[in-house]
Parts: C-alpha cells; structure tokens; sequence
C-alpha cells in the first residue's frame, strides 16, 4: 500500500518514524532510570523534575536532529530523484545544479533526455516529411483523378459506393456514397462483368446502361476490398443513314426516265409525279444532313484555358464550355494577332446569359470586321499542331460559326460554344475509404449515412403550406462527403409576402422552378436509404409527406431531429432554436446564409456532427438509443418516426421562427 | 408584283427560280455573281434581294453586312440561300442581318411564304 505514496512522502514518514522511536527510547530510558532511582530512594535526591527535563531536552534535540536530516535528504536526494524520474518520462532534461548530490545520475539523466531530444526531434522531422510526401501524393492522385476525364468509381465488397470522381457524378446522376451501384445502371452487366472476376479475371472489360439510358463502357477490376470501375461515354455506333440513302436513290431512280419525257408536252399525271418525287429527293437530302451533322464535341475547357496566350482577357467568369482548348484557344490567338496587325487591340468578353450557350466576344473600338476578310482568316490552319485543320473546321467540328457584330463605336466578333453542364462536387472526389470496415447494419450514430435538410415554404402549416426550396447534404462516416442536392421548387401557388420578407424567394424566384412531383422524386433519390437529419423535424417532415401523394415520393427513411438531440444533451430548461442550438456549439452561420435552405442544411449537419461526441458521453450512441431517449423528452419534443418505436402526436410549433420551420 | 434582284451564281438554281418568280408574278433580274452588287442594289433599289451565300468572287455574307452598314440600303431585305443548311448558318445570317433564311434544296411552298412574309414587313 505504501508504494502508492510519492517517495517524498514515504521518505518523510520513514524519519517521523525515526523522530517518533528516538522520542520513545529516550522516554523508555528515563522511564527505567527513574524507576530504579526511586528503589535507591535516590530520586528524591535528585528530584524527579530533573529527571523530566533532561528527557525532554534530549528529546527535543532528537527530533530537531532528525528533523535537519530529513530536510537535507529531502531536498538533495529525494525531491531531486522525483524531478529526474519526472525528466526521464517526459523527456525534460532537469536543471544543471538540479541532483548535485546525486553523483552522475543528475548528467545521466540530462543526456538520456538530450538524447531522446534528438531522437523525437528526428522522428517527428521523417513524419513531417513523410506526411507532406502523402499529401503531396494525394493532391496528384487526386488531381489525375478529377481531371482523367473517364469516370472512376470504387465499390465495397458489397457493391456500395465508397469513392467516384466527378466524371462518374456526370455519368451516373445522383451517384452517392454507401449507396449501391446497381441503382444507377440498368440490371445485367455490372453482375455479369462480377462474374467474371469472381470465375478469376483480374479486370473484364464491359458495356452498360445507366437508369437514364446512357450507353457507358469501362473496365471493372478487382481489388483487395471491392472492385474499381472505370466508366467512360460511348455513343453508340451511328448507323450508316441507309434509310435516307435508300430514299434518295428510290427518288432519282423515279426521276431519271421521268426527265426524258420533258422533250414533248408533260400529262398533268407526269408533272404531278415528277414534283413528288422532287420533293421526296429535297426530304431525303435534308434527313441525309441532319444524320451527317457533326456530334458535338465532348472535349471540356475552362474560359481561361482558352482565353491564355490573349494579350486582354481579364475578368472572365470560371466558366466551363463544351471545346478542345487547344484548336479554340489557337483561333482565337489568330484572330486577335490579325485584328491586332490591323491596328485594333482586342479583348475577351463572355456573354453568358443562356444557360445552354456562351458567347465569346473579341471586342475592339473600331470599325467592324468584314465578313470576306474574316472566312480568309478561318481558311488558314491557327493551330500548328493540326496543320490540315482550318478555323472554319475546327468551327464545324464544335457545330458552330463565328461573325461580325458592331455597334456605335464598339465591333466585335461573335463566337458561341455549348456550355458543359456543372461538375458536381467541387473538387471532383468524393471518397469514404472506411465504409468498408463499418459494419452495413451499424447503427451508431457516428457511423450512419444520413441527408440532413431543410425546407423554405409558404407558410409555418406543414399540412397546408408548400415547399419553394429544399436543400440536403450527405454525412458518411461522421464527415461531409461533399455531396449535395438544391433546389427552388414551384409551389404552384403565390408565396405570401411575410414569407418571401424571411427566406428572400419570391414568385419570379420559382417561375420556371421544378413543380413538386419532380424536385421531390429528385430529392427522394437523393436521400434514398440514408437517415434524414433535420431540425424540427415534424414540421419538415410533415411537408414532405403530406406532398407524398402529390409528388409519389415515399419519404419511410429512419429521421433524426436535431431539436430532439439538443434536448437529449441539454434538457428542457434551453432554447433549441437552430440559432440557439449553433450558437450553443459555437457554429456561426453567414447573416445572408440564414434561412436559405442550403445554410440551415449546412448549420443543421454541423451541429449534428457536434452533437454526436456529446450525445455518446451520455450513453447515447445508437439510432436506437435516441429513440429510447426520446421517450423521456416526450411532451417536449415530437418524433418524426412514422412507425413503431415512435413518440407520436407531435406539434411542429415550438421553437419555429419563420416559414422555414426552424 | 415585286422588283427583285437575284444573286446566285448556279445557272441551273436561277433558271429555276427565273421560271418561279415570273410564274408568281414578280419582275426580278439576276446577277451570277457578288462583284458590284451594292451598287447595283443602290442603283435599282429592289424591293427584296435573294442572295445566296455561296458566291465566287463576293460572299453573301459580305454583301448583307455592306449593306446593313450603308444607312441609305439598310433597310434593303434581303431573303439569304444556301446548301449549307446549319443552324449555326442561318444564326450568322440574321446577326449579320439578313431578313430571312431557306436551305436549299427548298420547295416553293416555302421561298413562297418566305418572300411574303418579308415583303410584307415594313421597310
């Protein structure tokens, strides 16, 4: 038991003993001493006083003795031997005069520490080092990745999504971590190309349809933990335009021996015939030209990869458009080098209204450019690289042209290029490499796949009131994958003005906006096995289902409410407002974010990712758990869980700021 | 009755749309090819101009853009041809100002209800 005292202490009691044992020899020896004094009868010669005061003098004396001693052992040997053992744990190299009386132990333990010093110091340099290699690695693979152009996609042992880049995003729409990826391609080849791998191939070759009916081909390989799926677009084979062909041979072989007839008087039947059949020939030419019109290019280009090598381009939009860089951005090098020998100094501007379509402007002050001298330019070849290829192909290979335009002072050139829709994503990679090491059936929290989501709405009656915005991100594993889902929907009635005061959306907002049926099916798809998050949940909840029969969209996904988990941490005796809640936890969220549907989504996750660690230390660690716990909070909080183990009868009123439910 | 100038260049096309517009009653002359056809244009001023794109010396396009520049002949419509039937054609076309736009091969149904709708617009 004494060894769980410090070794000061122990060293203390160990000369209190020693003081305490003096102390009682010296009373035992006077005790002995007196007694056989009072058989002589001496002691009342010496007196019995004397006696007690030399014992208490040599008494005291002891203890000050031993008193002394202790201190100087304390001081230079056992203090000094706490602070070195201390020095050898940590790593601190004690003070020079520290243990001078300790011999050589006090240096030992100074150079050990020097040592270690230098060893960590090491250690922690190969980490950095390392670390920034990872990192540096990461960053390439990573950018490899994005920008490869096909699609890549990993699943798990059991065919779930644990990284895509963004070209598989593009591919397969909706694409989404922990989701399976049979959703996303129609039945048949993923099983068959698994079949293959599994009777031993390492990689199969394959040719899918995605759910949307776009043709994919790829290669499927097997890894230690799921397969790696590379995807690119195929068109599918163009067949020869037979058809129009046959058409125009039919028509002239009519019209030929028809023609030979024209020498003399044409019968009405002839004429009627002959214009037949030269309309059938018009017909078939057309549908000839419109199956042989270039396929749009499928090459991608930032604005400002085409704009490099521009003396004034500054300013552009990040704007992504259907082009090859290099044969676009080499025109228009050759077209400011021209205008610029002409004396004119051209800039790059962008119109880019439509949605579908930039327009590309090279703009100078000066007249505008004649057409004739503009087709010569687009006859030379701009780009060294392809010197077989004329700007006026390398035009008709993009489906598009180029012209003049001017106005007052002010001349341009037009050129219109496609628009490549967005990259989901960002960055491009979404990855969850740890899905596989979940268990599929785990329900603690911090392992769930969830959306968490907000609404904007007409009103604050979820019985009543309709959507105008929704918004979800997806949580995997306890982080934001980065995946997300927005829109404004057409509530197909006016949005009062006290709501549109507090969201900011208003009737133009949502003119032209998906109705209910198709941004509800799409966020259904985007939810689509995860656990719903949201704060106030009854409320957000209610709306989506009372549109169920509306949109068609089954919303039975398990939903966790963020007001009910802050009540769980905290109690009844708070506010659990949204702005309650994240202030609580410290979240700030932007004054122009606050009720947009996408910043009480982000807010909302983060809470929810801040609440886990604290619902946890309360033993609350399980989708289960919450839903035992809820019970207790039953008159404070509603549960949004439809089915059993749920607290029915909620109210979705308390705690409401606005038409936004939170 | 409208005056119009035909500009094309193909002997086979004009003839045809000779023997068409005189049928609907339009007095017309043609030009084979795109080498002063402005000043022919200031000089007559037609009241519609069918102007093919592809011509040998001058394009079409050049044409419709010199005369959009010149305030006394901008408001000359011009009803713009070609066997280049892109949109992307046509799109340059009217930018460059023309007034209407057919791909050849047409049917006369359609340069029919093509030139009326222009003549019919205000100049």
């Amino acid at each position: 038991m004494l060894t769980r005292l410090s070794l000061r202490l122990r060293i203390f009691l160990i000369f209190a003993g020693l003081a305490a044992g003096i102390v009682a020899a010296i009373g035992l020896g006077l005790a002995v001493a007196g007694r056989s004094l009072a058989e002589l009868d001496a002691l009342i010669e010496f007196g019995l006083d004397l006696l007690i005061q030399a014992g208490m003098v040599a008494g005291l004396a002891a203890v000050a003795l031993v008193t002394a001693i202790w201190y100087l052992f304390d001081r230079h040997i056992a203090r000094p031997i706490e602070v070195l053992a201390g020095g050898l744990r940590t790593g601190q190299a004690p003070e020079p005069d520290e243990a001078r009386y300790l011999a050589d132990l006090g240096p030992a333990v100074r150079d050990a520490a020097a040592a270690r010093a230098r060893t960590d110091q090491a250690l922690t340099a190969a980490l950095h080092d390392h670390a920034a290699h990872l990192t540096r690695e990461k960053a390439a693979l990573e950018s490899i990745l994005a920008d490869f152009g096909a699609g890549a996609l990993m699943t798990d042992p059991h065919g779930r999504v644990m990284f895509y880049n963004a070209s598989a995003a593009r591919l397969l729409p909706g694409l989404a971590l922990d989701r399976p990826l049979h959703r996303h391609i129609a039945p048949g080849a993923l099983e068959a190309a698994a079949a293959r791998l599994q009777a031993g191939a390492e990689a199969t070759d394959l040719v899918c349809l995605t759910a949307q009916g776009t043709r994919l081909s790829g290669r499927m390989r097997r890894l230690d933990e799921g397969t790696l799926l590379i995807l690119h677009e195929t068109a599918p084979p163009r067949p020869a335009p037979r058809d129009a062909l046959e058409a125009l041979r039919r028509h002239a072989a009519t019209l030929v021996p028809m023609l030979n007839a024209l020498d003399g008087p044409i019968p009405p039947a002839l004429a009627a015939a002959i214009r037949a059949e030269g309309q059938g020939l018009a017909r078939a030419t057309r549908r000839l030209s419109e199956v042989m019109t270039d396929a749009p290019p499928t090459a991608r280009a930032g604005l400002n990869e085409l704009a490099a090598g521009l003396d004034r381009a500054t300013d552009l939009p990040p704007l992504s458009l259907l082009a090859e860089a290099d044969a676009i951005g080499a025109l228009l090098r050759l077209l400011q080098d021209r205008l610029r020998a002409m004396g004119q100094a051209p800039a790059l501007r962008v119109a880019a209204d439509d949605p579908g379509e930039a327009h590309l402007l090279l703009e100078w002050d000066g007249p505008p450019l004649p057409m004739d001298r503009l087709e010569d330019w687009l006859r030379q070849a701009p780009d060294p690289a392809q010197p077989d290829r004329s700007g006026a192909d390398i035009l008709a290979a993009h489906g598009t042209g180029i012209w003049p335009e001017a106005d007052d002072s002010r001349a341009r050139l037009v050129l219109p290029l496609r628009r490549a829709p967005d990259r989901i994503g960002g960055a491009g990679l979404t990855y969850d490499f740890a899905l596989p090491s979940r268990a599929a059936a785990s329900s603690r929290l911090a392992d769930l796949t969830c959306v968490v989501f907000d609404t904007e709405t007409t009103g604050l009656d979820p019985a009543r009131d309709r959507i105008v915005q929704i918004a979800g991100i997806r949580i995997a594993g306890g982080r934001l994958t980065g995946e997300r889902f927005e829109t404004l929907v057409d509530p197909g009635r006016r949005i009062p003005a006290r709501a549109s005061a507090i969201h900011g959306i208003t009737d133009q907002m949502v003119a032209g906006a998906p109705d209910m049926k198709t941004a509800l099916m799409a966020f259904h798809h985007f939810a689509e096995d995860a656990v719903l998050v949201c704060h106030n949940a009854p409320f957000d909840m209610g709306l989506l289902r009372a549109a169920t029969p509306e949109s068609g969209a089954q919303f039975d996904n398990r939903v966790l409410d963020t007001v009910l988990l802050s009540a769980m941490v905290w109690g009844g005796t708070v506010a659990h407002t949204l702005d309650a809640l994240t202030e609580r936890l410290g979240i700030a969220i932007p004054p122009d974010q606050r009720h947009s549907a996408m910043g009480d989504a982000i807010a909302t996750a983060q809470a929810f990712l801040r609440l886990i660690p604290a619902l946890e230390a309360k033993g609350i660690a399980r989708f289960e758990d919450t839903l035992a716990e809820a019970r207790r909070h039953r008159r404070l909080i509603g549960n949004a869980n439809p089915d059993h183990n749920s607290i029915s009868g909620a109210s979705g009123s308390r705690g409401t700021e606005g038409p936004s439910g939170d | 009755m409208a005056r119009i100038l035909v500009i094309e260049d193909e002997d086979n096309i004009a003839t045809a749309l000779d023997f068409l517009l005189t049928r609907e009653g339009h007095s017309h002359v043609r030009m084979a090819s795109g080498q002063g056809a402005v000043q022919r244009i200031r000089e007559t001023r037609p009241d519609l101009v069918l102007l093919d794109v592809m011509l040998p010396d001058v394009s079409g396009y050049q044409i419709v853009q010199d005369l959009r520049a010149d305030p006394a002949l901008s408001g000359i419509r011009v009803l713009m041809m070609t066997a280049r039937g892109s949109v992307v054609e046509r799109r340059k076309g009217m930018a460059l100002g023309a007034d209407g736009f057919i791909a050849k091969p047409f049917e006369l149904d359609e340069l029919r209800a093509e030139m009326t709708r222009i003549l019919a617009e205000p100049c």
